[in-house]
């Protein structure tokens, strides 16, 4: 069971990778694809960040005593502010560290 | 200036900060497979096969749930379908390549190596090589995610749950998010599909992150066809 886990998980991730870099030829792509694909990083990365600073333990968490919410407010000025992922993960934890802190406290 | 070793060493270069964002990751990975039953070697070989943290991360813990494996397989494909919509960004560039690197380049192409290397190809355009800045990519992200999930397999459950490692999954993205919202029309699609993730987090199979991503591209489009009928 966990080998068939594990090959196929494997094969799953790697054929999707592989997809369209495999098959379609770039003159191929319709002006409407590229108009897509520009918006793609952008509402993915939202899509994982939103549930991950709001959902704790299986329900929507938005209030001001929710520490990852604090944390990631922090972080996203960071992140405008200083375009780097180092500092944002750095001052990101370091929020959350004195957020939980002051709440837990 | 193009020269296979520059454009890989670029790629290293670039990967470089986000590796503090990898190194938490590949522990509370490596923690949370071992948690799941799984042994350190079939957890190392799932990391050298699979080479996604989310996918590995949420498969173990379906697993550890006694999900069918069916469950999991559908689950897996749905959280790389994110990875198809990479696959596609990278087709202007790379889809004349010969096989071999096509197949190199697939199975390093990651969340951050893709946001990096759209940065470098959209500024550099006419840059020869571009497959050799994610083969840099890829080397070192790859070689710290094993490492890092070989520390958490074999140390990580020493480290204390209040600290909160996980979180640095959640930032890792934030940051990247911010680096690809040039213009309003794509932070309309971020804002849409992050409410939509909200608004979907309960649909079965973990189907709410693609929802949410289709609702936040067709958002960023409609936008973006809203400016140019008002400006033209």
């Amino acid at each position: 069971m966990v080998w068939l886990m594990i090959l196929g998980t494997a094969v799953v991730t790697f054929a999707l990778r592989f997809s369209f870099l495999g098959t379609v030829k770039p003159h191929s792509l319709a002006p409407s694809v590229k108009e897509a694909l520009r918006f793609v990083p952008a509402a993915v990365f939202a899509a994982i960040v939103v549930p991950q600073v709001l959902i704790r333990e299986e329900a929507i968490h938005l209030a001001p005593d929710n520490p990852r919410l604090l944390a990631a407010i922090a972080a996203l000025v960071i992140a405008w502010v200083t375009r780097s992922v180092t500092w944002t993960l750095v001052g990101g934890m370091v929020a959350l560290w004195v957020v939980q802190w002051w709440i837990g406290g | 200036m193009d020269s296979p070793r520059e454009r890989f060493f670029a790629g290293v270069r670039a990967q470089a900060p986000p590796l503090i964002g990898i190194v938490p990751f590949g522990l509370v990975t490596g923690v949370a497979s071992i948690a799941a039953g799984l042994t350190p070697f079939e957890t190392l070989a799932m990391s050298i096969a699979c080479f996604s943290g989310v996918v590995q991360l949420v498969s173990v813990q379906l697993h550890a749930a006694g999900a069918p494996l069916a469950v999991i397989l559908a689950t897996a494909a749905v959280l790389s379908l994110r990875l198809v919509m990479y696959s596609v960004g990278l087709t202007p560039w790379l889809g004349s390549l010969p096989l071999r690197w096509k197949l190199a380049v697939a199975y390093v192409l990651t969340d951050n190596a893709y946001a990096l290397a759209v940065v470098d190809f959209r500024h550099h355009p006419d840059r020869g090589n571009k497959h050799w800045f994610l083969i840099g990519t890829g080397a070192i992200s790859w070689t710290v995610w094993q490492i890092s999930v070989l520390v958490g397999i074999f140390v990580g459950a020493q480290v204390p749950a209040s600290w909160g490692l996980d979180f640095t999954f959640a930032l890792t993205f934030l940051a990247l998010l911010v680096a690809v919202v040039p213009d309003r029309a794509s932070a309309f699609a971020a804002i849409v599909g992050g409410g939509a993730a909200l608004a979907a987090y309960f649909l079965p199979l973990k189907l709410g992150l693609v929802t949410a991503a289709l609702a936040g591209i067709a958002a960023g489009m409609a936008w973006h066809a809203l400016e140019k009928k008002w400006s033209g």
